[in-house]
């Protein structure tokens, strides 16, 4: 059997799951917690994220629509803030040529994500002047929990 | 540090990272629901108690002082509510909680909601002594 007709034949056999998390967050929440100082942003952003953003008129924008999509990757997982997994082990990063964003997992995110039998993820992220939303979805190979 | 002096600094960093007015800052007040704090607010609430003492309080302590690191399958029954080992430990962790009034109607995963002020205040307190007997 060729090797892309063995790939389908484990999608169509295997038992997928999906699970799905969005958050929404306020621009101007996140700007003025910015400029009060009083956030740790590097326990929260990866380091890739805080030099992405960095000097940019849209700072606030960014950031905001980062920590949106590090929320709803928690929903998707079903777990929320305060169960072990780290903010800033959740990380968007961008494609150098689309600029597409995808998430990139480390520490007790990712053996969450391992634990929870998730083989596939996507991210989209959108902003405005005024809110910062994330849609996150995650697909399940329920045969690898 | 006399708890009253926690108190002050748990309310000054609310009155600050949430904007609420220091008079809604009472011991009863739930963080979430009656300060509408949301958890960009929670994390910018902590990082503000951590920079006045000098230690750290995460969410993730939050947790385990109202779940005492119970697993989610022991905590919540398989409908989703708090289950009667969760119950027990609401008991010993928020004890302003009349319990029985959650049995079978209460969700598991919006147990962060019923935190207080005051628990607030007895976590930074508890953190507070632990450090004091590791730096002795």
């Amino acid at each position: 059997m060729l090797r892309q007709e063995k790939e389908k034949w484990h999608l169509l056999t295997t038992k997928l799951d999906i699970r799905t998390g969005v958050d929404l967050q306020s621009v101007a929440k996140m700007e003025k917690k910015i400029l009060s100082n009083q956030l740790r942003l590097d326990s929260i952003f990866t380091l890739r994220e805080l030099a992405y953003a960095e000097g940019k008129r849209r700072k606030a924008e960014y950031l905001a629509a980062r920590f949106a999509a590090k929320e709803a990757f928690l929903k998707a997982l079903g777990i929320g803030m305060g169960k072990g997994v780290e903010l800033s082990e959740i990380g968007i990063k961008n494609d150098a040529l689309s600029g597409k964003p995808s998430l990139e997992l480390q520490g007790n995110a990712l053996e969450f994500a391992n634990r929870l039998g998730v083989v596939s993820m996507d991210v989209s992220l959108s902003h405005s002047e005024d809110y910062a939303i994330a849609h996150v979805v995650l697909l399940l190979d329920q045969e690898r929990k | 540090m006399e708890r009253n002096e926690i108190f002050e600094v748990v309310q000054q960093a609310l009155v600050d990272a949430i904007g609420v007015d220091e008079d809604e800052v009472v011991g009863e007040a739930t963080l979430l629901g009656d300060l509408g704090a949301e958890s960009l607010d929670l994390l910018d609430v902590l990082f503000r108690i951590e920079r006045k003492l000098g230690f750290k309080v995460t969410i993730n302590d939050i947790t385990l002082m109202i779940t005492g690191g119970i697993p989610d399958e022991e905590f919540g029954t398989e409908e989703g509510y708090i289950s009667d080992v969760g119950l027990t430990q609401l008991k010993k962790s928020l004890p302003q909680i009349d319990v029985d009034s959650l049995r079978g109607k209460f969700e598991a995963e919006r147990v962060l909601t019923l935190f207080t002020v005051d628990n607030l205040v007895s976590l930074v307190e508890t953190r507070k002594g632990e450090m004091a007997s590791v730096n002795n």
